[in-house]
């Protein structure tokens, strides 16, 4: 397989200034700065196959964007080993540059008071589109996204989820080969997340595009992506199948069970530790070893009309996985 | 192919332009009212006598309407937007794409310069057939060739000084507009775009010379009015090279520093 993306202990600092609240303060930070330097990421090392789409999650700050802005060639590194297609990325080589997507949900190219077909016919002179290239892409992009009919309104105009559908027509009218989305369905309502999901796993499938997408929530890449990289604290963590992601740190399991006459709290509390308990419904959370023991116990000493056991949501695990992170 | 591209950029900028019309057309009425400001008050110099520091009115009259052509072309640039970009992250949007960034800009600038220049164009017809002042006409060829030879090499180094104080948001952040006003406000008192340098004390006028800002206008105009002899047109052809030089080498150096430490920070 070809390794289109290597990553090889990558650090990276910045140096900010510091300032406490107060006009005294103020005037202090006039003679003297204080500094402080920010480790963001702390030698990070992994690697991407050719057509791979790996889902990058982390809370707030974790590193997830730094990593993308160094992968695309905005930010110098402090140290270490970045190749993305054999090209080192912060060169902006335009050979790097031609093949490469970055489009953030934060951020916006489309020009704020022009319709986005100006902008769009901007990129095609930029990126020396042929004419039958440049209607190729724009109508193939125009009907996955259906924005035919916004083209030619100000962007300014219009809805936040029109507008990020818009992003993603500049951001791939080139059809690159590697893409890096960071957190593209920020800010979206469920139906308009749902849809750039959906179009973002048929252009990884259609183009064979190499694509990392970055979120700091699990359900945004749940169905789309099988590998995950967890960042946290400029460090990476975990990386590899979600599957494996629950095998290891989900220790227990969940059964959910409708009983049919109240069972004291106490009592169940001796089978596993109570969840919910709302009569009568009861979620216990058990060891995974002992889960089916639990259940047959559960089932033999009370009566109960329905019985589920089932993994710990993942996004519930990323969150104690971070929770004990902070705690550290 | 490659310039091809920029040709292409100048001409789907150049409709971008007119959707920023009013902009536009406040600039060219606040240049129209600077021209009165400065006609009316050497038309009121003159009326003491002829000669006035040495310059005849009708020499300084042309100087006059001179600065309103030359300002069009060469102290008109966008670059100074990249202060903002670097400070709002903009700037991540150009440093993605295949395309220099101060090509591209150059480009741009170009397109805005024609339609400036056609309108100014317009405006000297206007207010020469109002004011009916007598003009001077410079009949050397030479003369003319190298007042349009100075005029791009000044196009040029103005583009570059600009680029360069707005590039100090890469290393202090909060400050976008304050050093790109200043160099407007020094630019435009120390080129000759607010009176020309001979009515200055000589010890001054010196000290200006020394500076890159007069050759970017008050010397082109001065070589079209021939008020220079054949040693000093050489001599400040020679200085303008040298500032281009200069400016570039500054220019280059401090993008290749600062771009490290971009940050492509905030929204």
């Amino acid at each position: 397989m070809e390794r289109v993306v290597i990553v090889e202990k990558l650090k990276k600092n910045f140096r900010v200034r510091e300032k406490d609240a107060g006009l005294l303060a103020s005037f202090k930070s006039l003679v003297s700065s204080s500094y402080k330097n920010i480790n963001a990421l702390k030698s990070i090392s992994f690697s991407l196959n050719k057509g791979e789409m790996v889902g990058f999650i982390g809370p707030n700050g974790a590193g997830k964007t730094t990593t993308l802005k160094i992968l695309s060639g905005i930010l110098y590194p402090t140290s270490g080993f970045v190749q993305v297609m054999g090209f080192t990325p912060w060169e902006r080589k335009y050979d790097y540059l031609n093949q490469l997507g970055l489009i953030m949900g934060q951020k916006n190219q489309l020009w704020w008071d022009l319709p986005a077909i100006d902008s769009l016919e901007l990129n095609r002179a930029i990126y020396n589109l042929s004419d039958k290239k440049y209607k190729k892409n724009l109508q193939e992009l125009t009907e996955i996204l259906d924005v035919a009919d916004i083209l030619r309104r100000p962007v300014r105009h219009l809805s936040l989820g029109q507008r990020m559908r818009l992003e993603l027509v500049a951001g791939l009218l080139h059809s690159p080969q590697v893409v890096f989305l960071d957190e593209p369905t920020v800010g979206l309502d469920v139906v308009a997340q749902a849809k750039i999901r959906e179009f973002i796993k048929e252009y990884n499938k259609n183009h064979e595009a190499t694509v990392i997408l970055t979120s700091h929530n699990m359900n945004d890449l749940l169905g789309i992506v099988d590998r995950v990289i967890i960042i946290d604290k400029g460090s990476i963590f975990f990386d590899g199948k979600l599957e494996s992601l629950v095998k290891k740190y989900a220790l227990n399991k969940i059964i959910t069970a409708t009983l049919i006459n109240p069972v004291r709290r106490e009592d169940l509390e001796k089978i596993g530790s109570v969840v919910e308990y709302e009569f009568p419904k009861v979620v216990l959370a058990v060891k995974r070893t002992v889960a089916t023991l639990a259940a047959s116990e559960l089932l033999q000493n009370y009566p109960v009309s329905d019985l589920n056991i089932e993994e710990v949501p993942v996004e519930q695990i990323i969150v104690q996985i971070f929770q004990a992170n902070a705690e550290k | 192919m490659q310039k091809n591209k920029y040709i292409q950029v100048i001409k789907a900028s150049l409709g971008q332009e007119l959707v920023y019309k009013t902009s536009f057309i406040f600039t060219r009425i606040r240049s129209l009212l600077t021209f009165f400001l400065l006609f009316f008050l050497w038309d009121a110099v003159y009326r003491s006598g002829e000669n006035v520091f040495g310059i005849s009115r009708e020499q300084m009259l042309t100087y006059v309407f001179g600065i309103l052509i030359v300002k069009a072309i060469v102290a008109n640039s966008k670059i100074s937007s990249l202060s903002g970009e670097i400070a709002s992250g903009s700037l991540t949007n150009y440093l993605l794409k295949p395309v220099s960034y101060f090509k591209l800009s150059f480009a741009r600038d170009i397109g805005t310069k024609s339609i400036n220049l056609i309108f100014a164009f317009f405006e000297i017809i206007f207010v020469y057939l109002i004011l009916r002042p007598q003009l001077f006409w410079q009949t050397e060829a030479i003369s003319v060739f190298l007042f349009i030879v100075l005029l791009g090499i000044a196009v040029v180094t103005y583009f570059f000084l600009l680029a360069l104080v707005s590039m100090v948001p890469f290393w202090l952040a909060e400050q976008t507009w304050p050093p790109v006003f200043l160099f407007l406000t020094i630019s435009d008192l120390m080129s000759g775009a607010i009176f020309p340098l001979d009515i200055l004390p000589e010890y001054l006028r010196y000290i200006f010379l020394l500076t890159p800002f007069p050759y970017l206008l008050y010397v082109p105009l001065q070589i079209y009015l021939g008020r220079f002899s054949v040693v000093m047109v050489v001599k400040y052809v020679a200085v303008s090279v040298f500032w281009l030089l200069v400016s570039f080498l500054f220019f280059n150096y401090s993008w290749k520093k600062g771009i490290k430490l971009y940050r492509a920070e905030g929204r």
